[in-house]
């Protein structure tokens, strides 16, 4: 039951602060809003034993990901932008096609997995597996013994699409041009006096 | 013509194998190469490496001999059949040509940077594996590689405001399509806890959830409700990525934005291999989910040849032009899909294949078509650019009246031969409405053809626009294709054969 | 006499071979483009005058006949032959395209080579309409014509309108003929194959019949031209050049009718018997309507142009009156049509090639100036309007017969169109050919030279010929006509 409660805990922080992360005005609240998701979300693999899985949403995501998108705020001093006005606009249509899609979903989930049709309660939606307590693999063992042996293609290609990804990101960024780089603005060199510059 | 090689002759995936070694050597070599020399212009050089290694793979799909057939190889997760080897071979080729036909355009356009070559072929790599994928993990991993590849390929001039643009636009609209194929893969595993089609084909061969005939009066044991749930969802995500309306709204954006290069790949190429994706799933593995899925499907197919019909109607960009003429081919190629009988496949595979070619046609005309007093540097050619093409270069205006006509399905080419064959498919499975519907608006796109037609010819003006002349190489390409397209008409029997036999292995359990 | 089995697939390909050879030479040979094209023309139509010579004139199955394989697979094959009632019609085709080729000898001086290429191909896919005996192949021929018309009306027609003609008549056309494309899906789909002996002996409901044969009418109609959907007519002909008017008038308004006798009636006959009354209504209508319009204009080619729908109207009326006599009198009336129709649209040509305007109020009295001309002008006025000696009026006098037959007040009404047709051909006649030489407007006259005579002699003596003894023409007709009639009354 406390699984459930947990669950139910980390499935609300998920879906509160990836709303937030489009809501806020500022870029660094947004991106920790993002790092909170995170961290509900490896919560919620934790809760289904993915204890490898989790940890590693936690250094890839936070530590790498959202650790990169911080350093680009900051080096590029975004303003906030006041968008307020029209996103009120589209907020009721939305809310009700999300609504009826929503209702669409639970109806059907709901249908198809009871797990307990003996005891259909709220709080004790608990599903009991008998054969983990007698065999279990830890999470790291199984998902090495799937991936690098039954899925290595996948996983190769996997590794293909972070090449491609890496290509991608330096042909959109990179400067061939070294030298443009250091260029004097001869113009507004001449154009400091100290009162734009001396700062007492 | 079949080589001996030995050694290699379980290896199921080695034209992508070959690909992937390849590719990772180009990087290694191109980027040594560049930082060493100081950045040299080596992109045309590229080209030319890229254009062998995709005819060696090309080469070794064909010398294949499909031996591996009856053996489950990499945990069943890559099927080697007829299916895969035939789409691989037609892409393959397909890209061949895109990129010898690029070629001009990379040196003029000064797109300088030699990746754009290697991004191609990822492209082509994730095409390959989407073909012969027999899981939805593969399928969503080539999905992903082809995307990406798509995305860097559309805003790859980092000085245009279009292409920027364009890319962001692509890659919102991709993650998120992705991201609903995610789901709809989540759902079906979390109630069958497979993901490999075959096992799915295994699982619901006899289940006709939807219809309303004797075989499903016995009530089912099974709610199979959160299965047509998630095949919705999969459905969507692929219609998204074919660029059909509704979901279409993307596309001309995109198109328009992007490196028309690009644009040369996004239309052409991969609508093939994401059709094989649809046939698999939905003919494949799911056949008995089909009623739940068609009329949804004919509905779509209806407002897809509607808004490509009347949106083409006041395009005043050729580029504009062409994407909602595809937006329209693709609603028909669907007419084909929602048949649901052996031949209608067959004929869908052929309706792509031409559909594949006559893209290829126009789009390589468009790409060598080069202003030569391009002084406002604009890229995408208004209508209006194209007048008096019948008197500067009447051999190409010759050419692109023949592939229009065969794009709009006049007779007598080759495009009429497939368009009938695909409304014949709907009038065999009694969908007398849609076909109607989709015949006149088919009259109403032909009118932005013919407007085209005029503007090469009719046009009483003194001065046209001059081009620059075409080079030796696209010319022999661009013949090449032209008799290709003179002579499908004369004898398609080499298509109809071709497409037969695709559509017997996709269809077994029908 | 060895060849002559295979002379129909020689005689179709001849046209296409010219254009092909056509196309390797230079542009700026003209006088040997226009040779090569103008012998091509001439050869395939002394191999026609052999189908004529060589027609089995006592048995009405298909003769000439060959058979090609296209798609095995799909039971698609070509086949061709030639029955009595395509006979006239390739002949005509045959017939038509030398003289038009001769009358634009000096008219059109710019892309040559691309408008002869055009006319060639024409001719195949004309010649392809009328002898091909598979209802796939006859759609595809069918709309292939418009390609090169489109090409002719618009690149080379007189004015900027001519843009709008040329969407007109290709649109108009399209759209009516994409319902007839879903029926014979249908018949494919139901039949199995779309061989035209295969047709004959399949029989379909009468609910089947009825909406196929609208499908079909909606693409007929369009073409013969019937009266909401002519108005490409007189747009197409007003801009087209002359010879693209003589082949539009002369023969692919025949297209519609040939459409109607080859198709409609021996596969659909009960929808035919149930559709002809509206039939004979929109005839008449067409034939009043335009003949009253005609009267009214002020373009001479517009005149002509209605005079070729009321015509053709009134050979529809022939057609639907379901006995011998009308058919063959539709038929005939087809043909000299052909004849009368391009002669009148080669008289305007002649004028306008040399002063070059079509507003009748810019001529008169050329009869001073130019004596032979406007004999030959008179002539073809008089077949017009339906003179006994001239073929018109047999093909009238038998179409009025036929239709007495199944209905008086349709041959009334239809009568009163032709006395209407006798108003305002006489009266553009007399405008033109009498009163006083309007030498504010023009100073120079040339009466017709030897090459202009030349391109009317051959229409003057069919004309005549068919006038006087027509039996020469019903005699290879009547067969065919008479196996067609007793066909859609069992």
């Amino acid at each position: 039951m406390i699984i459930n409660i947990l669950f139910y805990l980390f499935s609300i922080i998920l879906l509160l602060s990836s709303l937030m992360v489009i809501l806020v005005q500022n870029s660094i609240y947004s991106i920790l809003f993002l790092v909170l998701s995170f961290i509900s979300s490896a919560g919620i693999l934790f809760l289904l034993k993915c204890e490898f899985l989790a940890l590693m949403f936690i250094v890839i995501y936070v530590g790498a990901i959202a650790v990169l998108f911080l350093f680009v705020v900051m080096m590029l001093d975004l303003k906030t932008i006041n968008s307020k006005k029209d996103t009120l606009k589209y907020f009721p249509f939305g809310a009700v096609i999300g609504g009826v899609f929503l209702t669409e979903i639970l109806m059907v989930v709901g249908e198809t997995f009871k797990s307990n049709p003996y005891n259909v309660s709220f709080l004790y939606n608990s599903h009991f597996n008998w054969y983990e307590r007698i065999d279990t693999f830890t999470e790291i063992r199984s998902i090495g013994q799937v991936v690098y042996t039954e899925y290595v293609l996948q996983f190769l290609i996997a590794g293909n699409v972070l090449l491609l990804a890496t290509i991608a990101a330096v042909v959109l960024t990179i400067n061939t041009n070294v030298a443009s780089d250091k260029k004097q603005v001869i113009f507004r060199q001449l154009s400091r006096n100290y009162k734009n510059v001396l700062i007492v | 013509m079949r080589i001996e090689t030995l050694l290699f002759k379980e290896v199921v995936i080695l034209p992508e194998l070959f690909l992937g070694i390849s590719l990772v050597y180009l990087v290694l070599h191109c980027t040594f190469l560049s930082i060493k020399k100081n950045y040299p212009l080596i992109q045309n050089s590229i080209l030319y490496l890229g254009v062998l290694v995709l005819f060696l793979s090309c080469f070794l799909v064909l010398n294949d001999g499909l031996e591996v057939l009856e053996q489950s190889v990499l945990n069943d997760t890559i099927v080697n059949d007829y299916v895969s080897f035939s789409s691989k071979l037609v892409i393959g080729s397909l890209s061949l040509f895109c990129l010898l036909m690029i070629q001009p355009y990379i040196t003029s356009q000064k797109i300088n940077q030699f990746e754009y070559i290697l991004l191609i072929l990822f492209a082509v790599l994730g095409l390959f594996l989407l073909c012969s994928s027999n899981d939805l993990l593969t399928a969503y991993l080539a999905i992903e590689l082809q995307s990406l590849a798509f995305y860097v390929l559309a805003s790859f001039k980092r000085n245009s405001t279009y292409s920027v643009d364009a890319g962001i636009k692509y890659f919102i609209l991709g993650a998120f399509s992705s991201s609903l194929f995610l789901f709809g893969s989540s759902l079906l595993y979390g109630v069958t806890g497979t993901i490999n089609f075959e096992e799915f084909k295994d699982l619901f061969v006899n289940v006709f959830p939807g219809s309303y005939d004797t075989i499903s009066t016995e009530i089912s044991l099974f709610d199979f409700s959160l299965v047509q749930f998630g095949l919705v969802f999969i459905l969507i995500s692929l219609l998204f990525k074919l660029a059909i309306a509704p979901f279409h709204t993307w596309a001309p954006d995109v198109y328009e934005g992007s490196p028309s290069a690009s644009t040369f790949f996004f239309a052409v190429v991969p609508k093939l291999a994401i059709f094989v994706l649809l046939l698999r799933i939905f003919y494949y593995s799911f056949f008995g989910f089909f009623e739940s899925w068609r009329y949804f499907i004919v509905v779509i197919v209806v407002l897809s040849i509607i808004v490509g019909s009347f949106g083409g109607l006041e395009q005043r960009k050729l580029k504009s032009l062409l994407v909602y003429s595809s937006i329209s081919h693709m609603g028909y190629a669907l007419i084909a899909f929602s048949a649901g009988t052996l031949e209608s496949i067959q004929m869908l595979l052929c309706y792509l294949i031409v559909y594949s070619f006559s893209g290829l046609c126009v789009w390589s005309i468009f790409i060598l078509t080069r202003l030569k007093n391009n002084h406002l540097q604009k890229q995408n050619k208004d209508l209006t650019d194209l007048v008096l093409l019948g008197k500067s270069n009447y051999m190409l205006a010759i050419f692109f009246t023949t592939v229009l006509f065969s794009v709009a399905g006049f007779p007598p080419m080759i495009g009429f031969l497939v368009k009938i064959s695909v409304f014949l498919t709907a009038v065999e499975s009694s969908m007398f409405f849609v076909v109607l519907i989709s015949i006149l608006c088919s009259v109403i796109g032909t009118f932005y053809y013919i407007r085209l037609i005029k503007i090469l010819y009719f046009e009483k003006v003194l001065v046209g626009k001059l081009y620059y002349p075409i080079q030796a190489q696209s010319s022999v390409l661009i013949s090449f294709l032209f008799f290709l397209f003179l002579f499908l008409f004369i004898n398609p029997t080499l298509l109809y054969l071709f497409s037969y036999k695709i559509s017997l292995l996709v269809s077994m359990s029908i | 006499m060895l060849y002559i089995k295979n002379i129909l697939s020689f005689i179709l390909v001849l046209p296409l071979i010219g254009a092909i050879v056509l196309s390797f030479i230079p542009a700026s040979n003209k006088s040997l483009l226009r040779s090569i094209a103008l012998n091509c023309s001439c050869l395939t139509f002394v191999l026609s005058l052999f189908l004529w010579v060589f027609f089995n004139k006592s048995v009405g199955t298909f003769q000439f006949a060959e058979n090609f394989f296209w798609i095995p697979i799909l039971n698609l094959n070509f086949s061709i032959g030639v029955d009595g009632i395509s006979l006239f019609f390739i002949l005509l085709t045959t017939l038509l395209i030398p003289i038009c080729l001769l009358a634009s000898w000096d008219s059109i001086q710019v892309d040559l080579k691309k408008y002869l290429i055009a006319f060639l191909v024409m001719e195949f896919f004309l010649i392809g309409v009328f002898c091909v005996l598979d209802l796939l192949f006859f759609y595809i021929f069918f709309e292939s014509v418009l390609i090169p018309m489109f090409l002719i009306i618009g690149i080379w027609g007189s004015r900027e309108r001519k843009i709008r003609a040329a969407y007109f008549f290709f649109l108009y056309t399209l759209l009516g003929s994409v319902l007839m494309l879903l029926s014979i899906l249908y018949i494919y789909y139901q039949v199995g194959t779309t061989d035209y002996e295969v047709l004959l002996t399949f029989s379909f409901s009468p609910l089947e019949q009825k909406i196929m044969w609208f499908a079909f009418f909606a693409s007929f109609a369009t073409k013969v031209p019937m009266v909401p959907v002519h108005l490409w007519l007189p747009e197409a002909h007003v801009e087209a050049p002359t010879a693209g008017s003589v082949i539009l008038a002369g023969v692919l308004l025949k297209l519609g009718t040939y459409g109607f006798i080859r198709f409609s009636f021996p596969l659909f006959p009960e929808a035919c018997f149930y559709f002809a009354p509206f039939v004979y209504a929109m005839s008449v209508v067409g034939i009043v309507y335009t003949s009253f319009t005609a009267i009214r204009q002020s373009d001479f080619k517009r005149i002509i142009a209605y005079t070729s729908v009321a015509h053709m109207n009134l050979v529809m009326v022939g057609l639907f009156s379901f006995n011998v006599i009308g058919l063959e009198g539709a038929i005939l009336q087809s043909l000299s049509h052909g004849f009368v129709a391009s002669a009148l649209f080669l008289i305007i040509g002649v004028v306008y090639d040399r002063h070059h305007t079509r507003m009748v109020k810019y001529y008169g009295g050329l009869v001073h100036t130019m004596p032979i001309y406007v004999f030959i002008f008179l002539f073809f006025t008089m077949s017009n309007i339906g003179l006994p000696g001239t073929g018109s009026f047999v093909g009238e006098f038998l179409i009025l017969t036929g239709s007495f037959k199944a209905n008086t007040t349709v041959t009334f009404l239809s009568a009163t169109g032709m006395i209407i047709g006798g108003c305002y051909s006489l009266w553009l006649f007399n405008r033109i050919a009498y009163g006083n030489l309007k030498t504010q407007y023009f100073k120079n006259y040339l009466d017709i030279n030897k090459r202009e005579f030349l391109i009317f002699f051959p229409l003057l003596l069919g004309t005549l010929v068919m006038g006087i003894y027509p039996n020469i023409f019903l005699n290879s007709i009547h067969f065919s006509t008479n196996m067609l009639v007793e066909f859609m009354y069992f």
